[in-house]
């Protein structure tokens, strides 16, 4: 784990400094007045979260500009019942002045609170930028919207494939909740548990048990078998990318 | 005349949700209990084939209207971080032509969903948004399921012990004949231009235990209110609804008091203040003021 990651610890206050995304972002946060989120992004507030209400009319023109994109399949009135009013979408923008107030996200994902205190289900993530690198905002843009919701667990369903997912796991605990995703079988994506990075000093030790490359023949079979032994009851880790690993990722599996 | 409590028993309840969750929820909720065979992890693969039914059910609930819901939000803004109950019968009990018509896959042993109500949480454990009630009721009229959408309405906030639910519909939908029978529809917003369509409402429904069970019995009494106090919102008249946006943003309580009338017509009046505040969620704040002390959640006993 990185130094970073240990330091960030769950008793560590935070500030809100400390949510500002790099310098040339600024954080916007659509939520509702009854969304936790909300109490959330107002304590924090400053010059560097500029909070939406979904529920304000005035706002709906700005909000109407920070939507996932026509592809990700997440239709207006989902955005607003799913994530708006019960959580929230957090987007980064850049922090300079914008046309008419309007913005024009770099990256955005929408966060539902799950039914237990404290845990949050992030998706919809989406990155866009034509300069910078699509897992340098990834990061950045989860990194904000953990130090607003401050949650205990995060959980988020990426596909295998997806590039930065070693190095989310140089900052956070991954476990591998399921290898194989209910409807996301043509993506071949995992349902992930992100705690903080403290939470692998508690687990028991571990060894070396699958390595997922990007570009492997057998990354199907690689995929079952892991889904396999969660099923046999066994609990799966992401390793942190280093620069000995393969492109791709390395999960292993904890023994008690 | 048939209850929903009736057409409660008739069928066979469901939920699907994350597993670790089950043993939070209530499920012997309003006399009925979710049988273990019943009850789906939405992580296992065991919840494929439920899952794939409840797609369907909702396209042929939403689907005319052009609302369907996209297949992976059943587990991203459903399940995993909420809860899906809903009613069902099992293949065997369900007519042949009936499983052709609703063209449900499944094998004799498989339960049919009928209905379902999907909810997330907004204020983990009691505070609930529903955004999904469907129902095949229409579709299926000799099985003679009245009362359906109240059951698993009512089943749905039941199993998760919910408090005080907050939802979205528009002013032109039938299902504000369903959400009026649990009490009134405290006005959030009354346009809303965030919403796909800006002439939805937000409301807040306060619930207890009794008042669940009422719904389901038919015992449920409707608030009283004088003709005089009443304002008739016409579905379609959006100056009045922009207006009513106005005073609710200013800080009034209004709450949509009961059902339609024949002509579509919602019956909206203020709130009486000798309500209890809301539990688990600040009041409305006029701009820029800071937000109140958050009360401690008393409604649930």
């Amino acid at each position: 784990m990185s130094a970073k990651g240990r330091e960030e610890g769950l008793d560590a206050p935070p500030s809100s400094e400390a949510v500002t995304a790099a310098a040339h972002h600024r954080v916007v946060v659509v939520a509702s007045p009854y969304s936790t989120a909300w109490q959330a992004a107002r304590e924090a507030a400053g010059d560097h979260i500029h909070l939406l209400d979904p529920m304000r009319a005035s706002d709906a023109r700005t909000i109407g500009h920070i939507q996932p994109p026509a592809d990700a399949q997440i239709p207006r009135w989902a955005v607003y019942d799913c994530a708006e009013v019960p959580g929230a979408v957090i987007a980064l923008v850049h922090a300079g002045a914008h046309p008419e107030g309007l913005y024009e996200p770099v990256a955005l994902l929408l966060a539902t609170p799950h039914a237990e205190v404290g845990s949050w289900h992030f998706y919809g993530l989406h990155v866009c930028s034509p300069v910078e690198s699509d897992s340098a905002l990834a990061l950045r843009l989860i990194e904000a919207a953990w130090k607003l919701l401050k949650p205990t667990r995060v959980t988020m369903i990426q596909r295998w494939s997806c590039p930065w997912l070693g190095r989310l796991a140089q900052h956070y605990a991954i476990e591998v909740l399921a290898a194989v995703t209910p409807l996301y079988d043509e993506e071949e994506a995992a349902t992930l548990l992100i705690r903080p990075a403290q939470a692998l000093e508690y687990e028991g030790e571990t060894h070396r048990s699958f390595v997922l490359a990007h570009d492997a023949e057998d990354r199907s079979v690689v995929i079952e078998r892991m889904q396999h032994e969660l099923d046999r009851g066994e609990r799966l880790m992401l390793a942190p990318c280093d620069s000995s690993s393969p492109s791709g990722v390395v999960i292993r599996e904890i023994t008690r | 005349m048939t209850t929903p409590l009736e057409t409660l028993r008739r069928l066979e309840p469901f939920v699907v949700s994350a597993g670790w969750r089950f043993e939070q929820l209530d499920l012997k909720a309003l006399g009925t209990t979710i049988a273990i065979e019943n009850r789906f992890d939405v992580l296992c693969c065991r919840a494929r084939g439920m899952l794939g039914r409840l797609i369907r059910l909702d396209r042929l609930t939403f689907g005319p209207e052009g609302m369907p819901m996209p297949e992976r939000l059943f587990v991203d803004a459903s399940a995993l971080p909420g809860v899906i109950t809903g009613l069902g019968l099992r293949a065997t009990a369900v007519p042949e032509h009936i499983l052709d018509r609703l063209d449900m896959r499944c094998s004799p042993d498989d339960l049919v969903p009928l209905a379902m109500y999907i909810a997330v949480p907004v204020r983990p454990p009691h505070v609930w948004y529903g955004h999904n009630l469907a129902s095949l009721n229409r579709l299926v009229p000799e099985l003679e399921l009245r009362g359906l959408a109240t059951a698993t309405k009512a089943l749905g906030l039941a199993v998760m012990r919910c408090t005080e639910q907050l939802g979205a519909t528009q002013w032109t939908s039938p299902a504000l004949h369903v959400h009026t029978r649990f009490g009134p529809l405290e006005l959030l917003t009354a346009w809303t231009p965030a919403h796909a369509d800006s002439a939805t409402l937000t409301y807040r429904l306060r619930l207890t235990d009794q008042l669940l069970v009422d719904v389901v019995s038919g015992t449920a009494r409707r608030v009283d209110m004088v003709e005089s106090e009443l304002t008739w919102v016409e579905p379609f008249d959006m100056r009045t609804i922009r207006l009513l946006e106005g005073r609710i943003e200013r800080g009034e309580r209004l709450a949509v008091v009961g059902p339609p009338d024949g002509n579509g017509c919602v019956p909206v009046a203020t709130l009486s203040f000798d309500q209890e505040a809301p539990a688990g969620a600040p009041a409305r704040c006029a701009p820029d003021s800071p937000p109140g002390p958050t009360p401690p959640n008393e409604a649930h006993q």
